[in-house]
């Protein structure tokens, strides 16, 4: 049943990608629009990998697109200090990872609700990374194979069909999918997403769970991070705002329950692709921007009409 | 004067009613029993015209029932009301007439209403998440009074009633049937059905069996009709050969434990290996704190427990030492419905870090073989089964552990007959097997049938320990009420 829902948004993502198709056919039917589609998608596809596994977990993480800005500025400082893309690197991935820690600590520690916790570090870890920078953008000005991971391949490249970061992403997504199903840490966290009391009363360590997935998450939040920060070259604090709303959308439409205990990672990169796709289309063909979110917020709307449908239908066999 | 005829309903491939048909009486209880799956509830939201039949009608006084038809009250088994509002709102909700409303008038009217049916002591003005389980029962039926209904459907209502707020209910039903109100009423336990119906309606596998003045059966041809086997096979007991004097080490030792609140206060007790020790004790008596101590869940605040010659800490922990616990609400934390039936059985014991799906499924496969459950698929989700086989899961996690120790609280609440005996049948083979099972419950018969002594518990104290062989209901029930 699982697998049909991801089939299911695959098809509504070619199906999107169709229209566009027939409506731009020079531009749409080019292996170079897909791979640019992939490398836009790359951000906000690494931290919904994030996403889904708080959302499956039953929690929601507001703080993401602070966390990727935090990420940035921690990045982008890291490699002016040493001028080694590698500890830049790392400091982009812990950055996050500790911010996820934090949110995982205080979610477990304060029995509050994940919403306020996360929504308190959305504006503190703004916060911090405008304090690191100085309130300004550090930029970076010098060239690193660490801003070629999300930008356009060079003729030499060509060979990667993909850029480095896309490849990075579908790698994850895989590997995150599989850990979902096949590891005892992933049945757990879909377990505390279903039911917590039961899980509990099973023998399941609830909060250190809950903690391992917000620190899982903060990484992939950093990750995301890394990639703005190799597309721009800038460590800005301000970057992402609003990137969290749009991972929780393509988690949503990737087939995800808000109340927890089902999603898909897959879904929710296809969920990446649909709303890239809807908004290059939309640029390509001259559709203004507020047309394109009207767009993007009927397509939220239908997947989850589309699911609560087929849910009801399920239960009526029963 | 309700009729019903020919009713059939199919959902897919299952057929859960089949040609159904039956009359009865305004001025009548109507008792409609059978197995889980039987198809009592899917007949019942028919007559509330909350599901259309396939095939056949239904007439309430000449009238067929419309969607969701006024004249007609359905008090669900799960309770259906707003925490946050007060008793009279929730037994007025939706009964609400024009565009002012006195909340005063309202509480006087809904205090009435709940003094008259003997419950005096729920006040109408509490906030109803306030208010114990038992007491928002009430309120639901007390609804069916404020909408005056001339047919009023009981779904298992005395599940979460204390025994003296069931007289009070039987009373209430004895006072609709006066009215010239007609009661069609839901029950797993005979001696309800017995206690106040007329008629009863025997359904078996969505099938018309019987239906006959209540009267004019035994115990032993009701259960025969519902399960098509006799009353002496219910409770499947070999002759254990136990002894507590034998000088084995308790594999349970409970000693001064008490809980805030007097939740728990001052407990002592010892369980041994090979023994079924039952808990007797109403609702809140502390029979579930003192489970869900044993297994960690609560913290105690003074006094020890040990399990196994283990202190006890911690559910990961116990599981870890063998020690499972089956808890009495199966929707709230006994199984995670949205999991396939091999994810509920194994949860507790993955111990590895990679998941064997194969192996999983041929073990729970296994399991639930062993316990009769009936599933189409070990992938499906446990919320498709019936309550019995759902209990039998939450069961078969506790053989796939390999406890040593069952804690089962009110494992077989809710479920039928048949489940009922699967059940029963494996807690004998297991405490055969040396196992120690400590098992709550309040259906005495039950706890008289399968253990070997009781243990009886009154507002969070133990009162005594009777041996099985000589207490009787009696003798219980006094200490119950102590």
């Amino acid at each position: 049943m699982k697998k049909n829902s991801v089939v299911g948004v695959f098809l509504a993502w070619v199906a999107v990608y169709a229209l566009f198709s027939i409506l731009k056919p020079a531009t749409f039917l080019s292996l170079s629009n897909l791979e640019l589609m992939m490398r836009q998608s790359i951000i906000i596809g690494l931290g919904a990998v994030g996403m889904t596994y708080v959302i499956i977990s039953g929690g929601i993480d507001l703080s993401a697109g602070s966390v990727a800005a935090f990420a940035t500025v921690c990045g982008a400082a890291t490699l002016n200090a040493t001028h080694n893309p590698i500890l830049a690197l790392l400091a982009c991935v812990l950055a996050g990872l500790t911010s996820g820690l934090m949110n995982g600590l205080a979610t477990a520690g304060l029995k509050a609700g994940p919403f306020i916790v996360t929504l308190g570090s959305m504006l503190a870890i703004r916060g911090i990374a405008k304090g690191i920078s100085g309130e300004k953008t550090l930029s970076t000005g010098e060239d690193s194979w660490m801003f070629h991971m999300a930008s356009a391949l060079s003729p030499s490249q060509k060979w990667m069909v993909l850029a480095p970061g896309a490849w990075l992403w579908l790698l994850l997504v895989g590997l995150a999918s599989w850990a979902l199903t096949h590891t005892t840490f992933g049945r757990n966290v879909v377990a505390v997403g279903s039911n917590e009391h039961a899980a509990r009363l099973c023998g399941l360590k609830v909060e250190r769970i809950k903690v391992a997935v917000y620190s899982l998450a903060g990484a992939f939040f950093g990750l995301a991070g890394l990639m703005s920060l190799s597309r721009t070259t800038l460590g800005d604090p301000t970057s992402s705002g609003g990137d969290e709303l749009k991972m929780i959308a393509a988690v949503v439409i990737g087939g995800a329950s808000l109340n927890g205990g089902e999603g898909s990672l897959w879904g929710a990169a296809f969920g990446v692709l649909i709303m890239t796709t809807i908004g290059m289309g939309c640029t390509i063909m001259g559709i203004p921007n507020w047309l394109q979110e009207i767009l993007t917020g009927a397509i939220i709307l239908t997947a989850v009409a589309l699911d609560r449908w087929r849910a009801s239908k399920k239960l009526a066999t029963v | 004067m309700l009729v019903a005829e020919g009713i059939g309903k199919r959902f897919g491939a299952t057929v859960a009613l089949n040609e159904v048909g039956f009359t009865a009486e305004a001025g009548q209880v109507l008792a409609i029993v059978g197995e889980n799956g039987s198809g009592k509830s899917t007949l019942m939201r028919i007559l509330k015209g909350e599901l259309l039949p396939d095939s056949g009608t239904v007439q309430l006084a000449g009238k067929p029932i419309a969607s969701n038809d006024p004249r007609v009250l359905l008090v669900h088994q799960e309770l259906a009301q707003c925490p946050h509002l007060t008793a009279a709102e929730n037994i007025f909700l939706g009964l609400e007439r024009g565009f002012t409303f006195s909340p005063k008038r309202r509480i006087l009217e809904a205090q009435q209403i709940l003094n008259d049916l003997g419950f005096d002591h729920i006040s109408a003005s509490a906030i109803a998440g306030t208010l114990p389980v038992s007491s928002r029962q009430v309120l639901e039926i007390a609804r069916s009074i404020a909408q005056n209904a001339p047919l009023v459907l009981l779904d298992e209502p005395t599940s979460s009633l204390t025994s003296e707020e069931k007289t009070k209910l039987f009373r209430l039903i004895g006072r609709l049937r006066e009215e010239g109100r007609l009661v069609v009423y839901i029950s797993h336990f005979l001696e309800e059905v017995r206690e106040i119906s007329d008629q009863v309606l025997i359904l078996r596998d969505g099938e018309r069996i019987l239906q006959q003045a209540t009267g004019t059966l035994t115990d032993e041809q009701i259960v025969t009709a519902m399960v098509g086997r006799t009353i002496s096979e219910i409770f499947p007991r070999s002759h254990r050969g136990y002894a507590p004097d034998a000088g084995l080490a308790p594999s349970i030792d409970v000693s001064g434990v008490s809980q805030a609140d007097g939740r728990l206060n001052e407990v002592t007790l010892q369980a041994f290996p090979g023994e079924v020790l039952g808990i007797a004790g109403l609702q809140g008596s502390g029979r579930t704190e003192l489970l869900r101590a044993i297994m960690g869940l609560d913290k105690v605040a003074s006094g020890s427990i040990t399990v196994q010659g283990n202190a006890v800490t911690h559910p990961t922990a116990s599981w870890q030492q063998r020690v499972g616990f089956v808890s009495e609400e199966r929707k709230v934390d006994g199984v995670h419905l949205d999991l396939s039936l091999t994810e509920n059985v194994h949860l507790p014991s993955r111990r590895g870090m990679m998941v064997k799906d194969r192996v999983e499924d041929l073990a729970a496969d296994d399991w639930l073989k062993r316990l009769s459950t009936k599933y189409a698929g070990t992938q499906n989700r446990v919320r498709e089964l019936s309550g019995g086989n759902q209990q039998k899961v939450a069961f078969a996690r506790l053989l796939n552990a390999d406890c040593e120790v069952f804690l089962l609280d009110e494992p077989t609440r809710g479920i039928d007959i048949g489940s009922k005996t699967d059940l029963y049948r494996e807690i004998d083979r297991v405490a055969n097997e040396g196992k120690t099972v400590l098992m709550a419950g309040s259906y005495l018969p039950e706890l008289l049938g399968i253990c070997d002594r009781i243990a009886v518990m009154s507002r969070g104290s133990l009162v005594s320990v009777q041996r099985a062989s000589t207490a009787t209901p009696e003798s219980i029930l006094k200490d119950c009420l102590a």
